[in-house]
Parts: structure tokens; sequence; C-alpha cells
């Protein structure tokens, strides 16, 4: 429910206040604050004071006087829950005895052994949610839940399955809630005064009767509230059943010893642990907290991850943007070096004289061995097998040598060939015939051979040329 | 309402800024993938001038060479004036060696980057020793002279000399407008 792990329950009582703050961790609970205050003057003050005295933690569940607020139940067929939402408004309107724009109303559904939905729809006067939400606001308090106090209560005992009555006491009210394990069956509260005074009993003993002769009747009661030890005993032999005084505190942790200096019975703080438990889940079953509130804090949740999804990408942009700054920088600034560089070095280019280079070119590329006849030949005469007669030789310079001849065999020329492949002075060589020759005593081939020189540009050959031309 | 008003106020700020720091990115990115491509463009242009400056000054250095190999001419200087050059030099090349030209016939000239080629067709009949001694002389002329086509046909009989068949060229730098054109 609360964004913290920390939960207020308030129970305003009629002799007092009890604050509970508990926070819940690996499945337990743990108190950090508990606290018993006389009816303040100042209200807002003093839970303001009690909630800067528990610490962190700003949202409060309240609790609302059974006397003050409607219960009605209905059994409803299976359906989803807006279905089910309209079933229960119209019990609601003909139910209540109010009109439901002076009643704050909400329903909890549970399941019935039949496979129906047991509602419990409670109501409470509109006058006395804003008093509480006042309240609140007065000591900058959050609200998280307003509940009836004995749905509260009810939460912090285990609750038999047998139908009991939830007797819980104050000083002035008594509630007496008809349960069938966890579902409320009815609720009334009875001004039977203080449980400390004499005949408090006997009252509720006569109150309890009719419940006691219903249909199902009640197995047993579950004491919570205000009442001391001798009022339970009174009660259970005035009404004949077993009475039981539910403990809040059990199972909870209380490591910094909160509750050995609270005053009166631990089953005085059902109400205020109990808000606080209810508080703690994450969607509790029944809130009287106006619509327009809940939706209003539902939006601001949303906009509160909006903003923190923006905030978490801003985060992550911003140093994308910052070191995207820096590398942009230094890059730009070494291009604006190189760019400076290259004009600076294009600014001092001295043309060469017209013709220099080309002339250059020329010289260097005829002393490269296959620009030279002679050494084609010298090669040529040192490379060629014994059996091979040239009789033609033409050489274009930076294109090609034809070799034209007799050969002994084929194998010779083969071996001529590899040897022309193997030269460097060629690209490549290839045959480009061979004809038998058949002779009076012996067989010859007359052959061509065609050997690829490198490019030539100076020969007028297509090499690129490399380096910068200025003309 | 105020608050959800104020967190509304701060999460439109936010996405402002979130929005305008994505736009941020995607301008440094485009300007940075731009940048690059002109920095390898800026280093192309820098190692190729660093190139031609190398160029330049082994062209420098070798320049008293390539002005003997290759000789600069005013303008206009045509295939008139370079042949009695050229002829001499060939005519001096070929007899030292003991042989004779038959046939002499210039081609067109060529002209590129202001340097002017001067191919000449000549034809000669002589033994392997004297062509050697003769291509020898003409890979060491100053000034140059290059073989841009070179033919060898043995005679019909053994003894007879060989065919020989080349277009050398010469080469000239003519200051101003190359002259060129057919002799």
């Amino acid at each position: 429910m609360f964004g913290n792990r920390q939960a207020f329950g308030l129970d305003i009582g009629d002799d007092a206040w009890r604050i509970v703050a508990l926070r819940r961790g690996g499945g337990r609970y743990e108190v950090t604050y508990a606290a018993r205050l006389s009816l303040p003057d100042d209200p807002s003050g003093a839970l303001a004071m009690a909630m800067r005295e528990a610490g962190s933690g700003r949202r409060v569940a309240v609790g609302l006087p059974a006397s003050g607020c409607a219960f009605k139940t209905a059994s409803l067929p299976p359906g989803n829950r807006s279905a089910l939402a309209q079933v229960a408004r119209f019990e609601a309107e003909n139910q209540f005895p109010l009109p439901l724009r002076e009643l704050v109303w909400d329903f909890a559904l549970s399941p019935e052994p039949s496979g129906r939905r047991h509602a419990l729809i409670a109501g409470a006067r509109r006058a006395l949610v804003d008093e509480r939400l006042a309240l609140l606001r007065g000591a900058r308090a959050v609200p998280g839940l307003l509940l009836p106090t004995p749905l509260a209560a009810i939460r912090t005992v285990e609750q038999p399955d047998e139908p009991y009555l939830l007797v819980l006491a104050g000083s002035e009210w008594t509630d007496l809630c008809r349960y069938e394990g966890e579902r409320l069956r009815g609720c009334r509260s009875v001004l039977a005064g203080d449980p400390n005074a004499e005949g408090w009993a006997d009252r509720l003993t006569r109150e309890i009767r009719p419940w006691q002769l219903a249909e199902g009747g009640i197995n047993r009661i579950v004491l919570l509230g205000t009442a001391p030890m001798d009022a339970a005993k009174a009660l259970a032999s005035g009404a004949g059943l077993t009475v039981m005084t539910g403990n809040p505190w059990q199972a909870i942790r209380d490591p910094q010893g909160y509750l050995h200096e609270l005053e009166g019975p631990p089953a005085a703080y059902a109400t205020a642990v109990g808000l606080a438990m209810t508080a703690l889940e994450r969607r509790p079953s029944l809130n009287l907290l106006p619509a327009q509130l809940i939706e209003s804090r539902r939006r601001e949740r949303r906009l509160t991850w909006a903003l923190a999804a923006w905030a978490l990408a801003l985060v992550l942009l911003a140093p994308v943007a910052w070191s995207g700054h820096v590398k942009l920088g230094e890059r730009q600034a070494s291009l604006r070096e190189v760019q400076s560089r290259v004009k600076e070095l294009q600014g001092r280019v001295d043309a060469p004289e017209p013709g220099m280079l080309a002339a250059r070119e020329v010289a260097t590329s005829l002393r490269r061995p296959e620009s030279q006849p002679l050494e084609v030949l010298r090669l040529l005469s040192m490379e060629m097998p014994e059996g091979i007669a040239l009789s033609n030789l033409a050489c274009d310079r930076g294109k090609s040598v034809v070799l034209k001849g007799r050969a002994d065999s084929n194998p010779t020329l083969a071996t001529a060939v590899r040897a022309l492949n193997n030269l460097v002075v060629f690209e490549r060589a290839t045959l480009d015939y061979s004809n038998l020759i058949k002779g009076e005593d012996a067989q010859a081939y007359d052959f061509q051979i065609t050997c690829i020189l490198p490019a030539d540009r100076a020969a007028g050959g297509k090499q690129p040329r490399k380096g910068l031309v200025v003309r | 309402m105020n608050r959800q008003r104020i967190l509304c106020g701060i999460m439109l700020v936010f996405a402002l800024l979130a929005i305008g720091l994505a736009g941020v990115c995607v301008y440094q990115y485009i300007a940075t993938r731009t940048t690059a491509s002109a920095m390898a463009a800026q280093r192309g242009t820098l190692e190729q001038t660093l190139e031609y400056f190398d160029e330049l000054a082994r062209a420098r250095a070798e320049g008293r060479q390539i002005s003997a190999q290759v000789p600069r001419r005013k303008a206009p200087w045509s295939w008139s004036e370079q042949l009695p050059v050229m002829v001499t030099q060939l005519s001096g090349i070929v007899e030292r060696s003991g042989a004779n030209i038959d046939t002499l016939q210039p081609a067109p000239a060529v002209e590129r980057e202001h340097l002017t080629r001067f191919p000449l067709r000549l034809t000669l009949r002589t033994d392997l020793a004297r062509l050697t001694d003769i291509m020898g002389s003409i890979r060491r002329a100053v000034p140059l002279l290059s073989v841009d086509h070179f033919a060898i046909r043995t005679g019909e009989k053994t003894d007879e000399p060989l065919q020989v068949e080349m277009t050398l060229s010469s080469y000239a730098i003519i200051a101003g407008q190359a002259a060129g054109g057919k002799p």
C-alpha cells in the first residue's frame, strides 16, 4: 500500500489515542513506535509530534469507530469485480439508512463455502471521514487508510472457523461483531460504558443473548480493547461462553522495548496494530478513503514513476551527451589541425618546372628491367630450356612480348611457358598456339607465346599515378 | 492537487531536458560521423601532399641528371628540329657498333604534361653481338632513348643476319606550347 515500509496505525479511542508504527521485513512485523496519548487538546499537533518521534514515514491509517459506521452483508453470485461492484452499489443504496452521497463506502469480497461471494459493505458518515482527514492534513500526514475499528482489530488475532463474537471494548462504546471464520455477519455498537466499571459484563451479557439464540448462534467470544481480565471472566460466566482475550503483539518483534512501557492491557492496542498491519498490505480489501482521494493518490503515484523514469533517462543521457561533447570537440580540434596543416603545406607547394615530373617518371620507368629489351633478351636466353629455338621476338613496352619459334616437344614448350611465368618481368605468359610440323627425320612444334608486361604509364599504360598532380 | 501540479511541472522540465539531451546526442552522433569522414578525407589529402612533396624533392635532387637525359627546348620545337638531333645520336650508336640503319620513319610526336615524345621507327640487319652492343648503348644513351617497340626476326638461313625493327623515342621538355605534330 505504502511506498515506504513503515506504516502508522492511529486508534482514536474514547479514553485515549493509541499510535503504533510497524515495519515489515522478512515476513515479520517489527514495532518501530508505540504510544498511548491522553486525549490531546491539539490533535494535529500531537499526531505531528508522535510522527516526528517515530522517524521516517508520513502515511497514517486511521480507525473509524463502529458507532459511526454501518455494516451490511450480502451473498453475491460469482462474477467479475466490476459486475459485483454494481451489485454491491445496489445493495448499499437499498440497505444503508442514509443516501450514499452522505456516506463514504466501500466493499470487500470473500469466498463462501457455497461458491458464492460474501460481500461486506461498510459505510461511514462523510462528516466523520472529513473530520479524520482534516486531522491528518493538520499534522501534515498522508492519509493511507480509513478502516472501521472492528475490521482492523480482528486482524491481530487468530480467527476460529466456528461462529464467534468479537467484543471490542472501549471506555464508552463496545462493538459486537459476529463472525463466521473471516466473514463478518453483523456488527453493532453498544453504549456499555467503561469495562472497568461494575455492571459492564451484565449489560453485555444481555446484549449478547439474542446473538446466542439466533440461527447458528455463537460458540465463543474474542475480547479485544480496554477490558481488564476481571471483566473478561465476568463476561464468560455471564454468557456461559469461552472468552478468549486477544494479544495483538504476538509474533511482533520489539527490538526497542516499547511494549514494556505501554499502559493498559495489550488488547487495547489491537485496533492500532491492526490498522498498521492492514496499511502495510499492498492492496487492503476495504478502505473508506474517498474515491477521489484514492484516485488522486494513484495519479500522483503514476506521476512519480513517470518523473523517476524521466530522471533516469536524464541521468543516463547526461554522461553520454557530455562524453559526446568532449569527443566531438577533440575530433573537431584535430580536424582543424589537419586542415590547417594541409592548407599550410598546400600554400608551400612550389610547382616544379613544367614537364619535370613527367620526365622523371619516364626516366624511372626506363630503369625497370621490363622496359629494357636487352634485359628481356638476357632473361630469355638464360631461362629458355634446351629444345626451344626462337625465330621472332616482338616487344611492346608496357604491353607484351610475343615470342615465336620452334620446340622439339610439347613438354619442352610447357617447361618454357612455366619458366616465362616465373620471370619477374612478366605478369603472366600464355601459349597462343602450338602446331605440329613434320620433317623428314623428326617432328617439331611451331609455337607462339604472349607474355604480358606490367602496365607502364610512361609508355601509355593505365597504371594509376599516386601523389598530388599540380599543373 | 497542488502537489500533482508541482510534480507535473517537474516532470515536464525533466522530459524537455531528456528530449533535448537526446537531440544533442543524435546531433553529436551525426556530427561525429561527419567529422570522421572529413578527417579521413583531410588525412588522405595530407598524405597525398606529403607524397607529392617527397616526389618533388626527389625530382629536384635528380634535377640535373634528368635535365641531361630529357633536354629542355624552347617553343616552338617540332619534329623538324628534333629529327637531326635524334638521327645524329642514333647513327652514332649504330655505326659505332658496325651496323647500318636500313630505314628510318618518324611517327607523330605525343605531348603529355609538357613532355613531348618523338617516336622514330627504324629497321636494320645485324648479328646478335652487334645488336646487343646497340641495345646497351641505347640503354645508356644521353639524351634518353626509350625502346617502345622492338622486334627481331631470324633470317631464312642460319648465316643470314637478324632483321631488327625498333621504335625508339626521344623526349624533350618544351617550354610553353608544345609543338608536336608530324615532321
